[in-house]
């Protein structure tokens, strides 16, 4: 029932030193690149810039595709793990924002509101977060009955109808997520087939509650008067209003990429690298979701990290 | 027992920087409180983590007094004193995001240490009107910390604010009072609010707005 959670909040680190490895950004990609590079007995720093570490794995209720948890597991649960495992072999976890980098150096520096912290090896590891639909009505709504999480306000929706927008295995995990929740949930995707792997497609199909409109936009989201909240969508040729509680959107992430845009290679806002994740720029390596590449999971989030640790290892062996 | 060893010895290590004392004043329910006690147990393991915090527990229904000296109005509750009381309570057994709430609480009252930039401060030392916050959060919430150190923050500072941390899945009527529809969600002396882990300066204006 409990899953304590401490937080990303250490003032016991020294940061006027020079590190040997600094990973930005505490999700599982990060996390386990920093459970390496401790084993490796690097001065490791992470940097996190919320409260708490995790990333987007903090707010998965149920992971079912992790191995070894065959039964489910909570993503806060793994992330709490993973961040202990962390610490234990010997990393250092600091709450902050890395603003912009210089990485003209040997040493590259990084720079936060507490101040300029110094390494000669750097993993990124900033991940992603959730993409907006760009509709009227989405932005002014936000935490006001639109939402991008469900763990997080599932439980303010009970016997309220709900719709969840997207078609890949996000949306439709979130989906029968919210099932323990909402009495109805419309399930809306733009094309006439979800994207979503099969196993997930056949276990929601077997849940009443849950109504399905493919080949549906949504137009608008319109929760302005009288308390009324309703959506605009077009299906069929046609537009139709939906009256309904609150929205999930599930469409899809953007990449936290914005303190790297000048100094690194980029594709469509993700990170190029080779597949030992160095990065255009010596000493530079990039894990995780904010890497280009096809897919964006928990498995290949931790199993990069761990091979951006080994590589910057090999680096800075190699330098010194 | 609640925390596990190395829970226990990594909250340990966090504690070795606090300062002044911590008292947890608790406030219990004998019956109709789901979580009260274990509420009691859980804070009762968390002060044997350090010599600086200790616990003190009062009946919500026999400790009259005491319930209205520390202005609570539901349970289970969870005042965080220092040298005085700053206005921080925790309403709701803290059980997976929020308990960083409790632990930055503690660290908050304790050290003089803030993330408040000379500006908020300015502000803060300015705040002539009472300015109640109530910050709805859920367990599960990991954007929720940020919102509730930024309110735990501002009462630490301002004896003008007060900072309620309220868990919206053990408070569902109070969250519907509210219309809080999203977590964090910070009410401001009940007629405004704002939504998500909004930076200090744009609590600071949405509580301008709220006095003006
Ligand atoms: C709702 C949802 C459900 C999902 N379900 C599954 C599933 O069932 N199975 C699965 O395998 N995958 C799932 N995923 C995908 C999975 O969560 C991601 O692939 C994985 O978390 C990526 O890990 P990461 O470490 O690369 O990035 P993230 O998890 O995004 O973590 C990045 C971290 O970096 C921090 N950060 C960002 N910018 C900065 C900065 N400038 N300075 C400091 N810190 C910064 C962020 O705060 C964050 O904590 C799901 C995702 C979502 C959103």
């Amino acid at each position: 029932m409990f899953n304590f959670s401490l937080g990303s909040n250490r003032s016991d680190v020294d940061i006027s030193q020079i590190f040997d490895v600094v990973i930005m950004g505490a999700g599982p990609s990060g996390l386990t690149a920093a459970i390496y590079a401790g084993r490796y007995r690097l001065k490791t720093l992470l940097i996190e810039k919320k409260l708490v570490c995790g990333g987007q794995l903090a707010t998965i209720a149920h992971v079912e595709n992790y191995p070894g948890f065959d039964t489910t597991v909570s993503g806060s649960h793994l992330a709490q793990e993973m961040e202990k495992q962390a610490i234990k072999n010997g990393a250092w976890i600091l709450q902050g924002h890395i603003e912009s980098v210089n990485f003209t150096g040997q040493i590259k520096e990084l720079n936060t509101p507490k101040g300029v912290i110094k390494t000669r090896a750097v993993i990124i590891s900033t991940g992603a977060q959730p993409r907006m639909l760009n509709i009227p009505g989405e932005q002014q709504h936000i935490g006001k009955g639109v939402s991008y999480c469900a763990t997080c306000d599932g439980h303010l929706f009970i016997d309220k109808t709900i719709a969840v927008i997207g078609g890949g295995n996000t949306a439709l995990e979130e989906t029968i997520t919210l099932t323990k929740y909402a009495k109805k949930i419309f399930l809306i995707h733009r094309r006439n087939e979800f994207r979503a792997d099969k196993i997930i497609q056949e276990k929601i199909r077997m849940i009443p509650e849950i109504e399905f409109m493919l080949n549906t936009t949504v137009k608008e989201i319109d929760f302005g008067k009288d308390n009324e909240r309703k959506i605009l969508v077009h299906t069929k040729g046609q537009d139709k209003t939906i009256h309904l509680d609150g929205v999930f959107i599930f469409v899809g992430i953007i990449p936290n990429s914005k303190p790297f845009l000048d100094a690194l290679n980029l594709k469509e806002g993700f990170i190029t690298s080779d597949e030992d994740m160095k990065t255009c720029i010596e000493g530079v390596f990039v894990s995780g979701d904010v890497r280009y590449k096809s897919l964006r999971q928990i498995t290949t989030a931790v199993g990069e990290g761990a091979t951006a640790a080994f590589s910057a290892n090999k680096y800075l062996t190699e330098k010194r | 027992m609640f925390l596990d060893k190395e829970v226990k010895s990594q909250i340990k290590e966090r504690f070795k920087d606090l300062k002044d004392d911590v008292t947890l004043v608790v406030f219990t329910q004998q019956s109709e409180c789901q979580h009260c006690e274990d509420n009691q147990k859980l804070v009762e393991e968390v002060s044997e983590l350090s010599d600086k915090v200790s616990v003190t527990v009062f009946d919500f229904q026999s400790d009259k007094e005491q319930v209205k000296k520390y202005g609570i109005d539901k349970v289970p509750a969870i005042a965080i004193i220092g040298k005085v009381d700053y206005g921080i309570r925790l309403y709701g057994i803290p059980t997976g995001y929020d308990f960083v709430s409790l632990l930055e609480g503690i660290r908050i009252v304790s050290t003089e240490e803030t993330q408040l930039t000379s500006e908020d401060n300015k502000y803060l030392a300015n705040l002539d009107k009472a300015t109640h916050l109530q910050v709805f959060v859920s367990p599960d919430c990991p954007h929720c910390p940020s919102a509730v150190t930024v309110a735990q923050q501002m009462a630490r500072v301002s004896s003008k604010v007060k900072a309620d941390i309220i868990d919206s899945s053990q408070f569902p009527d109070l969250a519907k009072k509210y219309n809080v529809s999203g977590v964090p969600h910070t009410v401001i002396n009940e007629t405004s609010y704002q939504q998500g882990a909004a930076p200090v300066p744009t609590i600071i204006a949405k509580i301008n707005e709220t006095l003006d």
